[in-house]
């Protein structure tokens, strides 16, 4: 059935799950106990995009609720051309045309300069022949290597989709050129990767890649999808992906494509005895779908406090000490007492936004904090350990630059934390944001909070806000519920963490 | 049994078909549509400013490869005129119509109902091999030409709720 978004109807033993956001399908027994969460998406990562879903993973994890996600990871992409590729589209058809296409998507090398050096063709049969044609060095010649290997010649143990023949690359379409292309993973894709890694320490958390297919290059981007079924008619035209054993094995050792271990595992959390599927190692092999986490550098280490008010957005490392010093810097209201937010942490991820808009905060930041609770701020990996003990080492800092309209009609933080008060408390006399956030912890279920401050609150020790006017900078502190456990005010038995899990 | 606008495109999806239609893509309502088409005036990334037709299929043509039928679909007949305005913009956009011609097209490797998109190129607006349909539930079912919508010949499709029901 449909997820209402208010849960009350829902049954007991479901609403922990749903209470942070819904899952695309539960698979409950019949009293509503959970037994199996799903996701399933098209799209490919673009910015954050591929964070969205994973709050709900992680009530997942925290619930203990085995769950999968079936996602492409890699596909075809159509987009337009930029201006450069756009001047290739109008050479002259030609061998030097044909290998420009063909240089403009392997990464990192310039088509212009080797041709210039007089190569004309960088077919060949093994990846160490390309690298030395090339000549890149380093980190740079891996990994340019890997993915002639990968997406060129295919000899990895992994089905990756190969790049897009040179002459199905560029084409006009009216007055614009569009490129259809192989879009490989990024930053996002890598983290949610590592993420899912790391659930399945906790309880059976696996993601499924979608296979992609060259001949629906322009249809679908490569996606299959079900279309008739005459065996089960009720799942035809639901833009479901295709039926188990009709799409090439990701994995070639496995030999089982990915449908197939998708229903296993199904089939495995119905009967209460879901395992991890096999082949998820593969995601987070070093070099396989991104480079290991040294060289992707997911967040960048700040070494002066200055530098936290010229981050707009982004991850960020940052000592305990420094960024107490940039609260100075920023004259951040609140700041002496969010000190205390902090005892016993070391370093500190800082998750810089920026908003210009009024729209809600709710996607993807609830998910992007989720991503960042798992992999930047936990003690251990201990699976005793719940979730909801925020035992942290790392505390997780938001930080949310409001711009231009935003700076000054943005209801976020404060503004939308009291009127949830206010709503929810009507007696209540408490008049700071963190003695209203400590009424709220005490009384009401987490899916009473509005999903615009639910997670942001959940997940963050403390909130940074930033309103952007035209002549100055007004800077807040707010507390998150972590930090309220850590300094004590708050108890792990009380409603809004209770109601996470129960 | 309460009916969805999904109901009405599924059934049109299996209408189709049995029209001697290939699908190409199906976009359910409120979820993530494979077969984007750029509008008309918008720059840069397709997935925005664009449109989702409910319904994409092709059928064999002998000269340009293959024709393309969009369609949209509604639970309510008297919601159907935004789709019809949506069509009729969609008719009058000469590169939006491309475009999906262009997603279509015959190449090696590629399906076999394909278009010649070579030739679609140079062919007048009016000529495109393209059909629109707008279907809904109704209270009998009934199947009629409703005459142009831009220069192509559009079908309105009302399914019994009966007809829904055999979807499964």
């Amino acid at each position: 059935m449909e997820c209402p978004k208010n849960l009350s109807g829902i049954l007991e033993r479901t609403r922990p799950l749903l209470a942070l956001e819904q899952p695309d399908l539960v698979v409950s027994t019949i009293d509503g106990t959970p037994l199996l969460s799903i996701e399933i998406t098209e799209q490919q990562e673009f910015g954050s995009n591929s964070h969205q879903r994973v709050a709900r993973f992680w009530s997942a994890v925290a619930n203990n609720v085995p769950s999968a996600f079936l996602m492409p990871i890699e596909s075809y992409q159509l987009e337009k051309a930029s201006p450069s590729l756009a001047e290739t589209y109008e050479m002259k058809e030609s061998e030097h045309k044909q290998f420009m296409l063909f240089c403009s998507q392997i990464p990192r090398i310039n088509g212009k300069k080797l041709w210039e050096k007089g190569i004309r063709s960088l077919q060949f049969q093994s990846a160490d022949e390309f690298a030395d044609v090339v000549g890149l060095k380093g980190d740079n010649r891996n990994s340019t290597k890997q993915f002639y290997e990968k997406h060129v010649l295919g000899t990895s143990e992994v089905d990756h989709i190969k790049v897009v023949p040179p002459k199905e690359f560029l084409h006009k379409v009216g007055t614009s050129i569009y490129k259809a292309y192989l879009r490989t993973r990024g930053k996002p894709t890598a983290m949610v990767l590592t993420w899912f890694d790391t659930a399945s320490k906790f309880v059976p958390t696996n993601i499924f890649r979608l296979q992609s297919e060259y001949s629906l290059l322009f249809r679908t981007n490569g996606i299959e999808h079900t279309l008739e079924d005459r065996e089960f008619p009720h799942l035809s035209f639901r833009n479901l992906p295709p039926g188990p054993e009709k799409s090439r094995p990701v994995n070639k050792k496995l030999k089982i494509d990915e449908i197939k271990l998708f229903f296993n595992f199904v089939d495995s959390a119905v009967q209460g005895k879901a395992e991890n599927a096999p082949g998820r190692e593969f995601f987070v092999r070093a070099d396989e779908y991104f480079p290991s986490e040294s060289n992707l550098k997911w967040r960048s280490d700040i070494s002066r406090s200055e530098e936290v008010l010229t981050k707009a957005s982004g991850d960020f490392q940052i000592s305990k000490e420094l960024f107490i010093k940039s609260l100075e810097l920023m004259k951040c209201e609140g700041r002496a007492n969010a000190v205390s937010g902090l005892k016993d942490l070391g370093a500190l991820h800082l998750l810089a936004l920026e908003c210009s808009v009024t729209r809600g905060l709710a996607d993807p930041y609830s998910g992007m904090l989720a991503v960042r609770d798992l992999l930047f701020t936990r003690n251990s990996e201990d699976p005793r350990t719940p979730l909801t003990n925020f035992d942290r080492e790392s505390g997780l800092v938001l930080m949310v630059n409001l711009k231009g309209e935003a700076a000054y009609e943005h209801t976020f933080l404060e503004e939308e934390l009291r009127k949830t008060y206010e709503r929810l408390q009507p007696k209540g006399k408490a008049s700071t944001p963190k003695d209203q956030l400590l009424g709220l912890c005490t009384n009401v279920r987490i899916e009473s909070l509005p999903k615009n401050i639910r997670c942001h609150l959940l997940f963050s020790d403390l909130i940074i806000v930033r309103r952007h006017f035209d002549n100055e900078i007004e800077s807040k502190c707010f507390f998150g519920i972590p930090a309220l456990i850590r300094t004590g005010e708050l108890d792990l038995n009380c409603e809004i963490i209770q109601s996470v899990t129960k | 049994m309460k009916f969805t606008e999904e109901h009405v495109t599924r059934a049109t999806a299996r209408w189709a078909i049995s029209a001697g239609w290939e699908i190409v893509a199906v976009h359910p309502p409120d979820g993530q549509g494979p077969f984007v088409i750029p509008r008309k005036g918008k720059r840069g990334n397709i997935d925005r400013s664009s449109t989702h037709p409910d319904i994409v299929a092709v059928k064999p043509h002998e000269y340009f490869g293959a024709s393309i039928l969009i369609a949209e679909c509604k639970l309510e007949y008297s919601d159907l005129e935004s789709d019809r305005e949506k069509l009729r913009q969609l008719a009058n956009d000469s590169e939006a119509l491309l475009f999906a011609f262009f997603r279509c097209q015959k190449f090696e490797f590629g399906p076999k109902t394909s278009c010649n998109y070579d030739i679609l190129v140079e062919t007048p607006l009016k000529d495109l091999p393209i059909e629109f349909v707008l279907s809904a539930k109704g209270t009998k079912a009934s199947n009629r030409r409703i005459g142009a919508i831009g220069h192509f010949q559009a079908t309105e499709i009302l399914f019994s709720e009966s007809d829904l029901l055999k979807l499964g």
